[in-house]
């Protein structure tokens, strides 16, 4: 290993894991933290790093394994954000009372309210008082040795508790910088193996760790629990001291002061944002005024008697927050600072500026304003406490008119050019008119198509955007309009065989009358290009990649159709984009038994994706029909428990021609090709076989 | 009808009336380029093509929308009797 690089944040990160020899490694793609979990793939697909690598079916599932792994005594990590990090929410509040300490990275970004992919910390709110350990990094390097301290930190028998490790996301995740990279040795000398003091064991353990109490220990443990983060205080100080003594790199415990000698005002920031606020303080100090920062690095434990000191001798603190804690008035982290000095006999002003939030960046000017804002409280009496630092905004782009009436999707979208999913939702609103609603979980249609649809588009929860739709169908029924509305979702594979399956399932047994329609391009396109329970056997992913270890990914896709037709739903179509009046019979089909309340519909269709299977654009279509000749994908129909296969080559083609084109096959050697053939023609034969029944046998 | 609402403080609402796609006319390096002698008015490049910037003109043959049209040539891959070839833009 080279004795520096440079590198975006999330690389840092995943050296931090390297080096930490982690061992086990659930991962769920979500920006802007996948490139994490894509680095660590790329080390353990070259063999440059051994660990259990899973690609869970979701976030919740994710911080499971992360527990699990941690409970049975093996150091495990993970990294999510912002939505992912939510979902994960009720795992992540388990992971404390296990004492397991799993350490997680969370390239924050903001959660919910209004969809955006930028930074801010109102992913981190809801999960800050749960009893993890939460540090924020403002450096790449801080954020590779934070990994290796947090390690030391968690597994510490005084606290044994888990850590999150907060990089801004794109300020640090996706920006480079030069990082110094330790050498293993001394990380193995300074970080030594997990030892789990109660290890889920039964071959050597009699005890193990448990969650469950009476009520009446509650308030006890609650209280074991303040004491056991209170300690941890010295624990992370002593292990910052430790790793300075070794890598020659120290932060300064749970805070850092800049420039705080003398001061009458000090700002307090979090994070990358530090960095600006330093340049700040330098010119404002150059200009002879007497003003400090600090840095919180964690929040929790929360550096209370820090502050308090810094409070008593100081006239006024300047609070910046990334986060609002709606229905306060004001920012998290100043009402976690204004608490900490309530008890203070005299205290100082605290002023509260919100700024950059959903990524918005806070230039060092603004912290020049904050700063002069804050000293001039100093001064006089404090008129406002929470300021929002609000930058105006001009639209960029103008929308084309388009000609032509009744148009339900306007050309000009933001889809790559020869996007097959742009083929599908087209044709897909063809048939079904301006009086359709469509539910869309994330997905790249979501940023792509949403905005250029005359219908309405609701991004939906990537987990629940079945239940979305189930509520909408529900209301049109009461409202009677069911059999007005064509009600659809347009879900990627992700959305659909994996975080979405549990609430498709849940609709289809109870027969909910809407059309599920799944474009599947066979991976996580629209976070880049993760494998999916949809991609098929040995295809090359950024988290199946293939190299000197891994040959692509190694498990057979998920049969979909049986899945739901295990469900008896009264419709179940493939479709392939190739072939546009199958499709669109299909959807007419779909349409005209939901509006009548049979029940649920289920449309699959093939999307080649020329970004993610890396062939020119050009050949979007000629793949799909390839896939369609070779036998890769049969398309078929369940109609009420008949299946029919609908288009039936005279000889298949092999398979081959259908693999050659895409680069994401490239790396298969004979024998690879040869088992892809007997799969793809063992399944086309099954699907031969079951069409002879006169009806499914479990309809 | 139409419902008629005032606007609501901080909610966001999508109006379909100002809704319309954008020029993407500068994404391209090559353009389709139709040979009407050689096109047989099938129009499967327009039923294929991703951004439906294809549409048939008067004599039944298709017209590309230029401002639409990002290059990405499945028009020409998929036209059976070769008359649509995408070619370097200027």
């Amino acid at each position: 290993m080279p004795e520096f690089d440079v590198m975006p944040g999330n690389k840092a990160v995943a050296y931090g894991v390297k080096l930490a020899k982690v061992e086990v490694i659930p991962v769920f793609p979500i920006t802007p933290q996948t490139t994490i979990v894509e680095y660590i793939a790329d080390f353990i697909a070259n063999g440059e790093m051994k660990a259990e690598y899973i690609q869970s079916e979701g976030e919740h599932t994710c911080m499971g394994i992360a527990v699990g792994a941690s409970l049975a005594g093996a150091r495990a990590f993970t990294a999510t954000c912002s939505q992912g990090l939510a979902y994960m929410h009720e795992v992540v509040a388990q992971a404390p009372s296990y004492r397991t300490p799993v350490v997680m990275a969370v390239a924050n970004r903001t959660l919910g309210w209004y969809w955006s992919l930028g930074p801010d910390y109102s992913d981190i709110m809801p999960e800050l008082n749960l009893g993890w350990l939460v540090n924020f990094a403002e450096s790449n390097q801080e954020c590779l040795d934070m990994v290796l301290q947090l390690y030391k930190i968690s597994e510490n028998h005084n606290v044994l508790l888990p850590s999150m490790l907060n990089l801004d996301g794109f300020y640090l995740s996706y920006s480079y910088e030069r990082v110094n990279l330790p050498e293993q040795e001394l990380v193995d000398e300074f970080l030594p193996p997990y030892k789990a003091p109660f290890p889920v064991d039964p071959t050597i353990s009699d005890k193990w760790p448990s969650a469950a109490i009476p009520p009446p220990l509650h308030t006890t443990y609650r209280k074991l629990f303040e004491e056991v983060l209170e300690d941890s205080k010295k624990v992370i100080s002593k292990v910052d001291a430790e790793f300075g003594e070794i890598f020659g790199r120290k932060y300064g415990g749970l805070i850092e002061e800049y420039r705080c000698d003398d001061a009458e005002a000090v700002l307090v920031t979090m994070g990358s944002m530090t960095t600006a606020a330093r340049r700040a303080v330098d010119k404002l100090r150059s200009a002879g005024e007497r003003i400090g920062l600090v840095k919180l690095r964690f929040m929790r434990p929360f550096p209370a008697s820090e502050l308090r000191e810094i409070a008593s001798h100081v006239k006024v603190i300047g609070v910046v927050d990334r986060m609002v804690l709606h229905g306060t008035g004001g920012g998290g982290a100043f009402s976690d600072v204004k608490s900490a000095l309530y008890a203070m006999d005299e205290r100082p002003k605290v002023l509260n500026f919100i700024t950059g939030m959903g990524g918005e960046d806070i230039p060092i000017d603004d912290f020049i304003t904050m700063g002069k804002k804050t000293l001039k409280a100093a001064r006089k009496s404090l008129e406002r406490e929470v300021e929002f630092i609000e930058h105006p905004f001009k639209p960029s782009e103008t929308s084309v008119p388009t000609e032509g009436e009744d148009i339900s999707i306007f050309p000009g979208s933001d889809g790559c050019a020869g996007c097959g999913a742009s083929i599908i939702v087209r044709h897909l609103l063809k048939v079904l008119g301006p009086n359709t609603v469509i539910v869309n979980p994330p997905s790249c249609s979501g940023v792509n198509y949403g905005g250029v649809v005359a219908v309405p588009w609701i991004l939906a929860n990537y987990a629940a955007a079945a239940g979305y739709e189930t509520g909408i169908y529900r209301a049109y029924k009461i409202k009677g309009k069911a059999d007005k509305i064509y009600l659809t979702s347009f879900s990627g594979d992700g959305g659909t065989v994996d975080i979405g399956l549990q609430a498709i399932s849940g609709a289809a047994e109870r027969n909910e009358s809407m059309i599920w329609l799944c474009y599947d391009n066979e991976a996580y396109m629209n976070t880049g290009i993760q494998r999916s329970g949809s991609s098929p056997l040995y295809a090359s992913t950024t988290s199946t990649p293939a190299g000197s270890v891994w040959k692509g990914k190694p498990e057979r896709r998920k049969n979909m159709i049986l899945i739901m037709a295990a469900h008896r739903i009264p419709y179940i179509a493939t479709a392939s984009l190739a072939y546009l009046p199958d499709l669109e019979r299909k959807i007419k089909k779909a349409a005209e038994v939901t509006r009548a309340g049979k029940g649920m519909a289920y449309i699959h269709v093939q999307q080649p994706c020329a970004t993610g299977w890396y062939f020119p654009p050009e050949k979007t279509v000629e793949i799909a029909r390839l896939a369609v000749q070779t036998g890769v994908w049969p398309v078929l129909e369940i109609d009420e428990g008949k299946l029919k296969v609908n288009i039936k080559p005279k000889e298949l083609k092999p398979v081959e021609e259908f693999l050659k084109p895409q680069r994401r096959f490239r790396h298969l050697t004979r024998d690879q090709i040869e088992e892809i053939q007997v799969e793809v023609r063992k399944e086309y034969e099954n699907w031969i076989e079951l069409e002879k029944l006169d009806k499914l046998p479990w309809y | 009808m139409m419902r008629k609402v005032e606007s609501i403080k901080g909610m966001l609402v999508v109006d379909k009336t100002k809704r319309g796609g954008q020029d993407v006319s500068s994404w391209r390096i090559y353009v389709p380029s139709n040979d009407p002698e050689k096109c047989t008015g099938c129009m499967l490049c327009a039923m294929y093509c991703p951004e439906a910037a294809i549409v048939a003109n008067e004599e039944g043959k298709p017209e590309v929308d230029m401002r639409f049209c990002k290059g990405c040539g499945v028009c020409a891959n998929e036209c059976p009797t070769k008359s649509m070839k995408m070619v370097r833009e200027d």
